[in-house]
């Protein structure tokens, strides 16, 4: 374990624990090297991630096992809803002594140690909910019991049914904003990965899988600190800030960029939602990425490689393209990334 | 006396005019006529044509709904048609029969007549067309001589008749030339055979203005500039963005130009270092202006190459 708020750890032996960590977690999670390596970026940048992927594609147990190689607690609730905010915060039962009582929930109870919760299939918890999410992934604090709660290491994950339309509450914009990344999560394409996956038994019991990752290969409680770091060190040239100003203003404008997609009325496709914040997010994503890729600088590359999972989730398009959402925010960033040139 | 009988002779006729207006009668001199074409020599299947001439005495008119119809009007005769035209002071009726009478000798056979009606002044009145006749005739003899063959009584087919094609092969050669240059501008606009594009020669262009920023003298913006033209070239002749990560499969795609990997890797860490390393300097030692100038003037040898 390393203890990474110390000052004779260097960024080198920070990136090899990096590195331990995404093969750590890749022993167990197959054929998602993609998603683990987003999830890396995510830890390392300090955001809170959206996830998106069908179900039973182990969205859980990649989560699960990043879970057990940060060290750290892990909590996991299920949007429904009828949920109500009290249902995060207090647990309500009855006494062995035939009286009623009310005690902090599961998450407040591991709250100072909480370093990942998973909340699954957000969109079905109602907008109460969502606004208290909004306030923890915010300010990584709640009230309750007439005390603030401190979560100090907290990143929330939430997934996203993007099947079902009943009773379901999309995400409103704000909450949507403050993700840092939507990372999709697919089955694997690999035919060999299908084939572990689908015959060999140790995939079949997630617990004993789980079991692999015997101890923590990172100390969650210094990784505030190594963000912190990573950000400083990396090194952000002229060059680089005016493409990343310039694919900003290319995805907020896209006809004025030059940018054009069949069939699509540019001028009125984005309606908004690219914010400064999710800018800076881009940028924090993308310095990961450049230190995990053992540089000392940030290059065009790295902000490529993380703009889709950082931009897409931000844009708010015209009603008239909403339904079409997934397929012309991905063509519109490719379009935009093909047009901006760099440097 | 001379006088006097032109004036009596006029009064004669004053009174005769006033006499055929009140009384329009059939008496009156002008008579329903038939003109046939000819009234003999009509074998099975003639058409047999005639003209009526039915004058209309004082305004009258002929009534059509009392025109005979097309069809069938003994059983060896049918109308096929039947027109009107104006004639003066008559209408004259063209009539086409058909002959179906199949003569064994050579006969006269009786178109019959038929009443036409003319209206005028309120009243209407019926005028005859009378019937006449035609002579028919047989095709053969009754008992043709006996032959061996049955199919001997079968006459040979007639030739068909040559057509002059002159004109048509020319009108058919005239609408092809027109056919092939109505394909020239459809050629141009799909940018077939001699309209096709030569893709653009981007890493020319590019060696060209490499070699005027090299007469300026060296600076470090020259330099930085020097750069950004061959990233443009290599935008270009790829249609998209080309960072360094991208150098492998931007030589997949254009193996033209995989002689001058080398080249091509240093040209990108030199451009790395000079605009996201913030070190001009650096990039310059790794890779000074001339070898800029020289890995752009082997692109544009190796651009040369492409079809």
């Amino acid at each position: 374990m390393k203890d990474m708020a110390s000052n004779a750890v260097t960024l080198n032996d920070l990136r090899l624990a990096a590195n331990a960590l995404e093969a750590a977690v890749g022993q167990v999670v197959v054929g998602q090297a993609r998603a683990i390596r987003l999830v890396t970026i995510s830890i390392f940048a300090r955001g809170h991630v959206l996830l998106v992927g069908d179900v039973g594609v182990g969205k859980t147990t990649l989560l699960r096992a990043f879970g057990r190689a940060l060290g750290g607690a892990y909590e996991r609730m299920e949007g429904t809803v009828d949920m109500m905010p009290g249902d995060l915060l207090y647990h309500t039962f009855i006494h062995e002594d035939g009286r009623p009582r009310v005690e902090l929930s599961a998450l407040l109870a591991k709250a100072d140690d909480l370093s990942i919760f998973f909340f699954n299939e957000i969109n079905r918890a109602r907008p109460q909910v969502h606004a208290l999410l909004l306030r923890l992934m915010a300010e990584r604090s709640v009230t309750a019991f007439n005390r603030t709660f401190q979560f100090p290491f907290l990143q929330v994950y939430a997934d996203r049914n993007r099947v079902e339309k009943e009773e379901t509450f999309e995400l409103p914009a704000a909450a949507r904003d403050r993700f840092l990344m939507e990372i999709p999560v697919e089955a694997p394409t690999d035919l060999e990965a299908r084939r572990h996956l689908i015959f060999d038994p140790r995939f079949h019991d997630v617990d004993r899988l789980l079991d692999g990752i015997a101890a923590p290969v990172l100390d969650h409680r210094g990784l505030e600190a190594a963000a912190a770091r990573v950000q400083q060190a990396i090194h952000t040239s002229a060059a680089v800030q005016d493409y990343v100003a310039r694919l900003w203003d290319a995805i907020v404008h896209p006809a004025a960029a030059g940018v054009a997609l069949s069939g699509i009325d540019m001028d009125r496709l984005v309606q908004g939602g690219a914010s400064p914040r999710g800018v800076a997010f881009l940028v924090r994503a993308a310095r990961v990425r450049a230190w995990l890729e053992g540089r000392d600088m940030l290059v065009p590359e790295d902000v490529r490689d993380v703009f889709v999972e950082t931009m897409a989730h931000r844009l708010f398009l015209d009603p008239v393209y909403e339904l079409r959402r997934e397929s012309i925010v991905r063509d519109l960033c490719a379009a935009v990334l093909a047009t901006v040139s760099a440097p | 006396m001379g006088p006097r009988i032109l004036v009596a002779g006029m009064v004669l006729l004053a009174l005769r005019v006033g006499a055929a207006q009140a009384q329009p009668a059939a008496g009156d001199g002008q008579a329903v006529t038939v003109r046939a074409e000819r009234d003999i020599g009509f074998f099975t299947g003639d058409l047999v044509r005639a003209d009526v001439l039915v004058p209309l005495p004082g305004g009258a008119r002929l009534d059509p709904a009392s025109l005979p119809a097309p069809g069938p009007v003994t059983y060896w005769l049918d109308l096929r048609g039947i027109t009107l035209t104006r004639q003066g002071q008559a209408v004259v009726l063209h009539l086409v029969y058909q002959n179906f009478y199949v003569a064994l000798d050579a006969r006269r056979l009786e178109i019959p007549g038929f009443p036409v009606r003319l209206l005028g002044d309120g009243v209407s009145r019926d005028v005859d067309v009378p019937s006449w006749t035609i002579g028919v005739s047989p095709l053969r003899e009754v008992a043709p001589p006996v032959q061996e063959d049955p199919k001997a009584y079968l006459q040979a087919d007639r030739l068909a008749p040559l057509l002059d094609a002159g004109r048509w092969r020319m009108v058919a050669g005239g609408l092809m030339v027109a056919a092939i240059l109505a394909l020239l501008p459809l050629a141009y606009h799909r940018a077939w055979g001699p309209f096709r594009r030569r893709a653009a020669r981007d890493f020319a262009v590019a060696a060209r203005h490499l070699r005027r920023l090299g007469a300026r003298g060296e600076t470090e913006a020259g330099y930085l500039e020097a750069l950004l033209i061959l990233h443009r070239a290599l935008d270009g002749a790829d249609g998209r963005r080309v960072l360094a990560d991208d150098l492998p499969a931007f030589l997949d795609r254009h193996p033209l130009f995989a002689p001058l990997r080398a080249g091509l890797e240093t040209f990108f860490q030199a451009s790395r270092q000079a605009f996201f390393g913030s070190a001009p300097a650096r990039a310059r030692h790794q890779l000074p202006f001339k070898d800029v100038q020289g890995l752009g003037r082997s692109l544009a040898a190796a651009e040369r190459g492409r079809p």
